[in-house]
Parts: C-alpha cells; structure tokens; sequence
C-alpha cells in the first residue's frame, strides 16, 4: 500500500500554509518502506513463539511533508522507527532513502546515510549524557561524521543551533541537570540537527514534557520544518498531537497499520473501530460535548497473534465469523484513504451496530 | 496539638490546613517545594490537584501519607484526618494509618506490585496487616475485591502473579489492593498516566464508580487539567507550590480564573483545534523552587502581569465561583 503523495494537509490556503516555503521537490519521496517485517523469536530453541512487532507494513514519507505514526505500546510504532534508521535489520520487505537500499549499502556508505536521517527520544534525560555539557553534546555529531575538529567552528556551530531550538549561548555550557525537560528536549533536537538531516523521526518527542511546554516544542518543531526542509516521521499515541502535526496519518495495532490517509479525510471520517476508540478516549476541550465512548474489550495478555482479525479480540463487532476468520487487507475507502477492516463505517453507525451486537 | 485550631466542619474527613514541605540542602537555605497549602475532602468527594513536574502536587500527596523523600519534612501547617494531626502522630500510629485510612494508586502498577507474589498474597497481606482476620476469611475478601475491581474470573485469577496481567488488569489490582481495607481517603497519584490511551477511560470510570459506592473521599493528582475537570468535582490548580486557583472543575474548565489555568488550557493540544495556527504556548519554564520569582510566581510567564506583581504575592480573591490568588484574575466571558 503507498500513500497518496502531495502535500494534502497543505491544500486549505489559509496565511500560514501559504507561507511556508514550497520546495521545488515538493511531494517527492524521499522514504519509501515496502513490505516491511520485523519478527521476534522468544523463549527458548524449542519454542517457536514469534511476536510479528511489524508485519508487512508500507508507507512513503514525502519530502517536507510529517507522516504520523500512532499507536499504543506494542503496536510495533518504535520498532517501525528504528528500521526506518536502520538501528535493526528486518525480517523481510525494505526501506529506500532517496532510492537507496537502506539495507543493501555498504558500511561506507551507511556512514554517510547517516547523516541524513536523526532521532529525537521520548525521554530527554535519559538520551543525553549527564556528564557532558550542552556544548560537547550538540557537537559531538560534528567530531564524528565531519570531523570538526576546531574549537571555535563547532562553538560557532553549536551556537547557532541552539538559537535555532529557542535556547541562549550561555546553555552551551551548562550540563543536562541544570536544564528543565523542555529545555533538554530542545538540547535532543539541536544535536538531531546538527548535520543537517532530511529525515528527524520524533519518537514520542514531547510526551514526556510538561503540558505547558509541549505546545512550545511541537510549534518549534513546525517552525524549523518551514525553515530547514524537514521531514518527519512523527511517532506517538496521541491523536490530537498528531492531528497537529502530520499532513498524513497511519494507525497501527500489533504491527499492522489498520487505517491511513491524509490528515484532513482521516480525522473528518474515520472508519476503523480502532480509530474511534482511540478518538473517543481523548477527554474533550473545553466546551465541547463529551463525546459517545466506543468502549473496546479488555487486551488479550498473551502473546499470541490474534486469529483472522488481530483486532478482533477487543473489537465492539469483533464476534463476527468473518472477523474471527479472515484477515482483512488495506483497501481503499471511499472517504479517500486506506482501513483494514471488514466492516469500515462512520462512529455513529458503529455504535449502533455495536448495541444490537449478541454479547 | 494547638487549642486554637478551629474546628473542622463535620462532614470533611480530611482537612489540610497550610501545609508546608521543605527539603534540606546542606549548607544553604532548606527549599519550600509546598508553601501553604489548604484543602478539604468529603466522603465520596473527588478531589483533583492538577500541577506540572516541580508544582509541588506530588510531594504534597507524600506528605498526607508521611512518606517524603529523605531530607523532605512537614514543615508546617496540619493533616488532619477525622480531628487527628498526621504531622504530629508517632510513626507507629502512621503505619495504621498508610494502608487503613489512607490509600494510594500509583502511576506504574509494574513497579508498585511485588513480581514474586501472586495478586492474593499481595491483598490478603494488606488485610491482614490492618484487620484481625483469618487467612480464609482474608482470601474471600481478596477475590471479592478483586471482582470489585472488575477483574474476570477473580477466584481463578488471584493466584496469578503481577506480569500475567496486562497493564489495565495490573492497575485494577493496584486498585484492588488499595480499597481492600476501605480507607477513607483514596489518593490516585497520575493513575492512568502508564497505561495506554483506550484503558485510560475505563481505569477512571472504575474509579468513580468504587469513590461513589464506597463513599470514600478521592485525591486525584495528576498533570492532565482535562482529566481532572471531567472527573472531579473540585480542582486545585498548583503552581510552583502554591494553590493559585480553585473551584468545581466545571467552572475553571469553561472559565478559568487565574491567567495560568487560562493558558494551561489554551497550550493543550486538542481535537477541535485549527491547526493551521501556532498553539499558544506558555513561554518560558516553570520555576525552580530555589529560584521563585519574586511576587506572584506566575508573572514571569504571564500575559496579564503588571508591575505589582512582582512587587507582592498577590491575595486570595473571589472570581465568580473560584477562587484565585491573582491581581488580575480573567473575566468570564459573557457570563
């Protein structure tokens, strides 16, 4: 399955879209995942338990543009991540960079790869080195894949990245415990950028920050999208964020992406069950009516692949034979994006069938 | 302790009066993460102290439960449950009381339970611990809780150990744990901030449910101002260790009275937002307790600050239903 390529969160010209930056490569692709699988053998020789944490998953991330990934844990969202950076090796299916085999090249030229493509983490303590001041880890990039070795460049360097993340030359020196969260995470974003990379997978980059401060990050994050050519894979289990940030959505439940399309078709008519219930359980704003709860069953704790269906187990309609039997493939909606599901439909509609639904 | 204390209304079981928390740091001045801190609890009342890392909401649900961090202490004000002062009481009183009187939920349910005890053990010691029952009898009120709670199949179920429950099941048998003595006073630290957004809903719809049949007064802490306006019936907003605003979540929800409940709501990322413009974000970082501003400890981030509120901490004023300690609290819209 590829997704529709262009810029589609872009089409509603209101000031902002219309200011951004329109490169000449615009819509291109520049990530390109193809039947990609990454399975897990656990236990011992004999057993032969496998955990399918991505299973045959494909997906384009066009230039300038933010795909995101969203999920709960274990629906495989990191894993999917760290292929696309190639921090593990697949199973099956690959990834292309720019056309290139990202699991075919050399070490060489991995090297350079590299380069282009950085992560942000969740946690901001836990990613940078508490021994080291800002400054050694901004630059630390630049001593490996550029051998800076001048210690003037890298602090003019440094310099000019934290201004580009919001932060003063003064937290060149400072360590990681004397900074908040958000200003850590700001730290993790400046060393992303370092090399000046392509690609940024954002693996829940602002979950763990205040909510006062989220809303600064993920502007930044908008902001320097505009300005360096960006392209993100925004990963998270938070559907406002997302709603927020990407101009193309994919949902993922145990491996499987089981809904996707552009932002605007996706959020205006979700299909799966899955969608909704993640919809349904954001709390809602101020002044607006508590939405109807799609309520899902209780997750399975085992680690057994769910038959037919993996969703079916915790599905509101998830009894019927043909769910329980037959896997259902990505097809086509009419709403203009991509579900995996024998029964795609409107919340109202499945809250309905849901009531007459034997229990 | 003191004559002079008034008393407390009838109804409230818990009734915190200026509470105080300061942690020693050597050779400088100790630090005030709580500074005077005052709330009421009432059976079956939800109560939500919302606040961001370093608010002080944490450490002052650790004090209720005398269990601070080395170097932290009351340093002031009164615990008081049904008329009796936990900051006063001997150690050997308060472990009665954690547990049997008190109780809490915390964040990660993996962490809280004990991986090498099967869930029964886990309850059946608790009871045991504040009750003078028999194993048997301790047992069936183990798998009666834990029906309670609404695990499947408790009888089958409470021989298990913690890692053969998903996340959801684990934290209803925290749940289980913490309600098997029926305390009076449930505290649910961040309870549903570990699990995964679609259990979220239904851990809190189980809390509700067991603080209105059981009549217990619940303390919800947690960062999620959303949450705590949906669920509780009043909130306290924290800030840098005070409580700047307060009233029925409804009311600071729709039209919150102090600028930073206002800006904390107007940062949230939401569905119905248009996202083509910026968020407005609050600038700036909260502040560090060694490092409060001077005045109001908001107005370094406020958009309504004027010169006075650097000057003093601002009042305590009426706001419609709430009440803010601000100098220019927000007007209500229309209303």
């Amino acid at each position: 399955m590829l997704l529709p390529s262009g810029g589609v969160g872009r089409v509603s010209a209101t000031d902002l879209t219309a200011a951004r930056a329109e490169p000449i490569h615009e819509g291109e692709p520049l990530v390109v995942v193809d039947h990609l699988s990454r399975h897990f053998r656990l236990g011992g020789p004999r057993t032969r338990r496998v955990v399918k944490a991505v299973d045959d998953v494909s997906l384009v991330l066009n230039r300038g543009e933010t795909v995101g990934l969203v999920g709960e844990s274990g629906s495989g969202k990191s894993t999917l991540a760290r292929l696309l950076l190639r921090l593990d090796e697949p199973t099956s299916g690959g990834v292309h960079f720019e056309s290139i085999d990202l699991f075919g090249v050399s070490a060489r030229e991995l090297r350079r790869l590299r380069r282009e493509m950085q992560i942000v983490f969740q946690d901001p303590y836990a990613s940078l080195n508490k021994r080291k001041t800002v400054e050694q880890i901004v630059s630390f990039p630049l001593v490996v894949h550029e051998r800076m070795r001048s210690r003037k460049e890298r602090s003019a360097r440094v310099t000019e990245l934290l201004e580009l993340v919001g932060l003063r030359p003064e937290h060149a020196s400072a360590y990681p415990r004397q900074l908040s969260g958000g200003q850590c995470q700001r730290v993790s974003i400046a060393r992303a950028l370092a090399l000046n990379p392509k690609l940024v997978v954002l693996d829940e980059a602002v979950s763990a920050v205040d909510v006062s401060i989220q809303a600064q990050i993920l502007n930044l994050l908008r902001g320097l999208q505009d300005r360096l050519d960006l392209t993100y894979l925004f990963v998270t289990h938070d559907l406002a964020v997302v709603r927020y940030m990407a101009d193309t959505i994919a949902v993922m439940y145990l491996g499987r992406i089981v809904e996707s399309g552009p932002r605007d078709a996706l959020f205006a008519s979700p299909q799966h069950p899955y969608t909704h219930a993640l919809l349904a359980s954001i709390p809602p704003a101020p002044g607006e009516a508590q939405r109807e709860q799609i309520v899902l069953r209780e997750a399975p704790a085992s680690n057994t692949l769910p038959s037919g269906c993996r969703f079916h187990p915790r599905c509101p309609l998830g009894q019927r034979e043909l769910c329980r039997t037959v896997d259902p493939p990505l097809q086509a909606t009419a709403a203009g994006h991509t579900v995996a599901c024998h029964f795609p439909q409107s919340a109202e509609s499945l809250l309905a069938e849901a009531a007459r639904e034997p229990k | 302790m003191t004559a002079t204390l008034p008393e407390t209304a009838t109804d409230v079981v818990l009734d915190v009066r200026d509470l105080v928390v300061e942690i020693a740091v050597p050779r400088r001045e100790p630090i005030r993460p709580v500074r005077g801190v005052s709330f009421e609890v009432r059976p079956g009342s939800r109560l939500g102290i919302v606040g961001e890392s370093g608010s002080g909401k944490s450490l002052t649900a650790l004090s209720l439960m005398r269990l601070l961090p080395p170097r932290a202490r009351i340093a002031g004000g009164h615990v008081l449950l049904r008329g009796r002062d936990l900051a006063q009481v001997s150690e050997r009183e308060m472990a009665r009381v954690r547990g049997g009187q008190i109780s809490t939920v915390y964040q990660d349910p993996m962490s809280s339970l004990n991986p090498l005890m099967t869930v029964g053990q886990q309850i059946t010691e608790t009871i045991a611990a504040h009750e003078d029952v028999g194993r048997r009898e301790a047992r069936g009120r183990a798998i009666e809780v834990l029906g309670d709670v609404g695990l499947p199949q408790p009888e089958r179920r409470i021989d298990d150990h913690p890692h053969q429950f998903s996340g959801g099941m684990r934290q209803r048998v925290m749940i289980a744990m913490a309600i098997c003595t029926s305390p009076d006073i449930l505290i649910a630290d961040e309870p549903t901030t570990a699990l995964d957004v679609t259990t979220q809903a239904r851990i809190m719809e189980l809390l509700g449910r067991i603080v209105d049949e059981r009549r217990m007064g619940m303390i919800l802490i947690t960062h999620d101002l959303g949450l705590a306006s949906s669920f509780c019936d009043d909130i306290h907003v924290m800030y840098a260790g005070r409580i700047v605003e307060s009233g029925s979540g409804d009311a600071v929800l729709r039209t919150p009275a102090h600028p930073y409940s206002e800006a904390l709501l107007d940062s949230i990322c939401g569905l119905d937002r248009d996202v083509d413009r910026p968020i407005a974000a609050i600038s700036g970082q909260p502040p560090l307790p060694h490092q409060l501003p001077s005045g109001c400890p908001f107005h370094p981030r406020c958009a309504y600050a004027k010169e006075i509120c650097a000057a003093q901490p601002p009042p305590a004023v009426v706001v419609r239903k709430q009440v803010a300690e601000c100098y220019f609290p927000v007007a209500g819209s229309g209303a």
